[in-house]
């Protein structure tokens, strides 16, 4: 209820600042104020949002029976699928991409129940007082680490085989699984990757990293089981070691274009995934249980939890690092985007006046091509495909991508603008023996921008949500720190909510930023002191 | 001097310049009249090149400008052009909008662009507005904006392409004040324009343009008082005609007087003179049809001056000459409407002619 008031009054506070600018005599601090007011209101109902995404269940599940027709979500990639779908035929099953998803599903009475290794939540459940387990295994898994099909990637499987049997027969592998399984989190350490100078060479370890204990990261750096035994595993081979995090299911393409060398992350062991990768031996044997909501836990007030919310996602472990650099990569990627797209597109747009039908038309079919293409599409194709053999870095990977996109829709607006001008003018400024080119720059591109630029506005803040995917190429922006974040905190909300309150942000500083361009290239808004310049009246 | 031959302009279906041939001297000062859609537009872009001719010459002072090493934009400098739409630039001001093209070319300092600049708005009475964006000028004003724009490069011949066909009647007449009094300083104008009023009194020769050729041309007087071909003719004196043969018995009278009646509506000529032209006509023609035993094929034309209010029918036949007898009543009918008739014979077709004039 009071999420639709706000949202209401939200909606009004955008009205008069509309009005206002149709009056356009407003004064600035007032818009500063309004400003304000707005940001405000916007935070107000987010929270509203949050309070409102407390579900209040009454039944507990208590045994797998009870769950024969619910809901389950499962991460994708995974093989609990396939499992789920044969021990309870019934049951609707629902994709998420990470563990934090699940949480955040099962929170918000989405989902269920989720399935998953009995390692992997035992860490959660004495964090989390919302969370419970059915003790009751439905299956087993065994998870090793992964190797491209090539012979390269034989030889390191075998080492790896080599080198997980011998930390069996030891016995270490267990006493390594019990730290990381266990709640003490200060003997949680693996070695420090830097300090590494193989002779053998270097191995890029592909891991999700949001997927504790096996890989997460804590203090901004990657830790967990599966990089523990990987980050050994090197040591004993003589290797130096690159870690990347991405999403679960870009682990394999990543393998398959050579981007990295082997990858670890709590994979299922599976005849299918086999046909493309090769599995060493298992390094974790496991019981799959399922994770429900208690509906007992979470009994603390609703400032308490906001506090604890904030306390855990910003102040803990300094987690605010972790947005503070999410948010360096975002604007990295969206400023770098827009300087080099906004140069692309006017080249392209260049191009396209001075070349012939032909040109216009190949000009014409790329642009329809890139702007058709899902921009996730763009950054896998880019990253996996045609940068694949290359060691370029994702992040200039996703600035190329998001350049392209955005020189498309430049070249997008700069047409339409053109296109609103008089060709007449530009005939004048012939007939007076002034040559095409300048004709363009001085009599056609200025009147053009008056009309291009609210667009180009509209695209700057398209740009800087749409940079929220590049999760999927390792890029860790603004969207994946929160992931990263909320994988350790298991708050489900409030990650997200600073998160939209960042990008608004973002996107107010930047469209603030161009208005001021805007005001001082419109021409009508000189003085007559710009005008005459150097001339004595 | 501008030696124009051979001049031929196509597009994908028109062709606007046939075959234009015409010396202009140095100091000439040319209205270019004639009906719409005859090429006058085409050949003043031609002539500072916002046309490429597909063939032809152009020689301005002894240089073809269509050779391919010509430097155009020197061409367009010495030759400028004011256009129907003013086409000036929206974004500058008045003063901007002429110091533009002399400081981008280097012809001429900011300060020395804007005190000609200003001297010239003077000449034109739009110093106050110097400041002014063009959108808050009336059109009058803008078209004087755009020649003192074009005046101060000094180009040796200005281009008028209908210079006053998008203002009304007031802005037109300060437009063409403007333009006379640029004509008594020698410069060579050439003005494509339908006041036939000014195209008159500026010029010292007129170009009629018709079907993509300059049709007839010569000095004022003998294209207005008396042009010598027939197409000149009709467009000086703002002809309007109809015609069509009437072939045996059988022919569709009903269609035809509807005709004319419609042809009469559409040049606002009174319905009462409309009908005036039917019972002309139909008593004419009876007579030459009861006259003549072989029956022999009639032409009818009707012709209306809009210039000078007139109506006049001509009619041609074949055959034997009518003679009418003065004292019948359909004469005595006919002769109630008309204020001038000739029988006359000549040569051709249709040997035997009649001449009316219908009373006023």
């Amino acid at each position: 209820m009071i999420s639709v008031f706000l949202f209401l009054v939200y909606l009004n506070s955008e009205k008069q600042v509309v009005n206002d600018i149709i009056i356009y005599k407003m004064s600035r601090k007032d818009k500063t104020i309004i400003n304000i007011f707005k940001v405000l209101l916007l935070s107000l109902l987010l929270l509203g949002c949050f309070s409102c995404a407390d579900n209040s269940r009454k039944h507990q599940y208590e045994s797998i029976s009870d769950l024969a027709d619910k809901n389950i979500g499962v991460k994708v990639g995974t093989i609990y699928a396939e499992i789920i779908s044969e021990i309870m035929p019934d049951a609707k099953i629902l994709y998420f991409n990470n563990l934090t998803d699940q949480l955040t599903a099962l929170k918000a009475g989405k989902i269920d129940a989720f399935p998953i290794s009995k390692m992997v939540i035992s860490t959660y459940l004495h964090e989390d007082e919302q969370l419970a387990i059915i003790d009751e295994p439905f299956g087993h898994i065994e998870a090793g680490y992964i190797f491209p099909k090539n012979e390269n990637g034989l030889k390191l499987k075998n080492q790896m085989d080599e080198f997980i049997n011998e930390l069996d027969k030891q016995g270490t592998l267990n006493e390594i699984k019990d730290i990381w399984q266990g709640n003490d989190e200060s003997v949680k350490n693996v070695l420090d990757y830097r300090s590494l100078n193989g002779p053998n060479g270097t191995l890029r370890f592909a891991t999700e990293g949001t997927f504790p204990p096996n890989d997460y990261y804590r203090n901004g750096e990657l830790i967990g089981y599966d990089v523990d035994i990987a980050y050994r595993f090197a040591q004993a081979y003589g290797y130096s070691i690159e870690p990347y995090t991405m999403d679960f299911d870009a682990l394999i393409p990543s393998l398959e274009s050579g981007k990295c060398d082997f990858a670890g992350s709590d994979i299922a062991i599976t005849e299918e995934r086999a046909e493309s990768v090769y599995f060493s031996v298992p390094n974790l044997n496991d019981d799959l249980i399922f994770v429900v909501y208690d509906v007992d836990g979470g009994n603390s007030s609703f400032v308490d939890r906001i506090a604890n919310s904030f306390r855990r996602t910003f102040i803990e472990e300094n987690r605010y690092l972790y947005f503070l650099q999410g948010i360096a990569t975002t604007i990295l990627i969206t400023i770098s985007a827009i300087i080099f797209g906004t140069i692309l597109g006017f080249a392209i747009y260049l191009l396209y006046r001075n070349g012939n039908s032909l040109i216009r038309k190949i000009l014409d079919l790329l642009v329809w091509l890139i702007e058709g293409l899902p921009i996730v599409v763009l950054l896998m194709i880019l990253y996996y495909v045609i940068l694949g053999k290359t060691r370029i870095s994702a992040l200039s990977v996703s600035i190329i991508a998001f350049s392209l996109t955005f020189s498309c829709s430049v070249f997008g607006n700069i047409k339409t603008g053109v296109k609103a001008i008089d060709d007449k003018q530009l005939e004048a400024a012939y007939a007076l023996g002034i040559n095409d080119r300048q004709a363009f720059f001085d009599i056609i591109l200025p009147q053009a921008a008056r009309i291009f630029l609210p667009g180009y506005k509209g695209n700057i803040s398209a740009l800087i949500k749409a940079t929220a995917v590049v999760g999927y190429i390792t890029v860790q922006d603004l969207t994946k720190m929160s992931d990263i974040v909320r994988s350790r905190t298991y708050e489900a909300f409030f990650p997200l909510i600073a998160v939209a309150i960042i990008y608004f942000a973002l996107a107010a500083i930047m469209i603030y930023i161009v208005n001021k361009i805007t005001l001082y290239t419109d021409p009508k808004l000189r003085t007559k002191q710009q005008i005459t310049r150097g001339i004595k009246l | 001097m501008i030696e124009i031959s051979h001049l031929r302009k196509e597009y994908e279906n028109a062709v606007p310049l046939q075959d234009v041939n015409a010396t202009i001297n140095d100091g000439d000062i040319i209205s270019i009249i004639g009906p719409s859609g005859t090429g006058k537009s085409t050949l003043l872009r031609c002539l500072n090149l916002l046309e490429r001719p597909d063939s032809g010459r152009i020689v301005v002072d002894g240089v073809n400008i269509l050779d391919k090493n010509v430097d155009v934009h020197q061409v367009r400098r010495k030759i400028g052009m004011v256009f129907q739409s003013f086409n000036l630039f929206e974004h500058m001001t008045v003063i901007e909008n002429i110091m533009y093209a002399p400081v981008k070319l280097k012809l001429l300092s900011r300060q020395e662009a804007y005190d000609k600049g200003i001297a010239l708005l003077e000449t034109v009475g739009l110093s106050a507005n110097a400041f002014s964006y063009p959108d808050s000028l009336s059109g009058g004003q803008k078209q004087r904006v755009a020649i003192v724009r074009t005046l101060i490069n000094d180009p040796e011949v200005i281009l008028f392409d209908e210079p006053t066909s998008a203002l009304d009647p007031t802005m037109s007449s300060e437009v063409m004040s403007v333009i006379t009094e640029l004509s008594r300083t020698g410069k060579t104008m050439m003005i494509v324009t339908h006041e036939m009023h000014f195209a008159r009194q500026i010029a010292n020769r007129v170009f009629y343009m018709d079907d993509g050729i300059i049709y007839e041309q010569g000095s004022p007087e003998e294209i207005f008082d008396n042009p010598k071909k027939e197409k000149t003719r009709i467009f000086i004196e703002k002809l309007r005609t109809i015609s069509f043969v009437i072939k045996g018995r059988s022919f569709d009278f009903a269609r035809s007087y509807g005709e004319i009646e419609k042809y009469c509506f559409k040049n606002r000529i009174a319905h009462k003179y409309a009908m005036y032209l039917l019972s002309i006509s139909e008593e004419l023609v009876q007579q030459i049809m009861v006259n003549e035993n072989n029956y022999r094929d009639i032409r009818l034309e009707i012709e209306y001056s809009e210039k000078n209010s007139t109506i006049d029918m001509h009619i041609g036949y074949k055959g034997k000459k009518l003679t009418i007898d003065e004292e019948s009543v359909s004469f005595k009918i006919l002769m109630s409407r008309v204020s001038d008739i000739r029988f006359s014979e000549t040569e051709g077709e249709y040997p035997n002619r009649i001449d009316i004039r219908v009373k006023q």
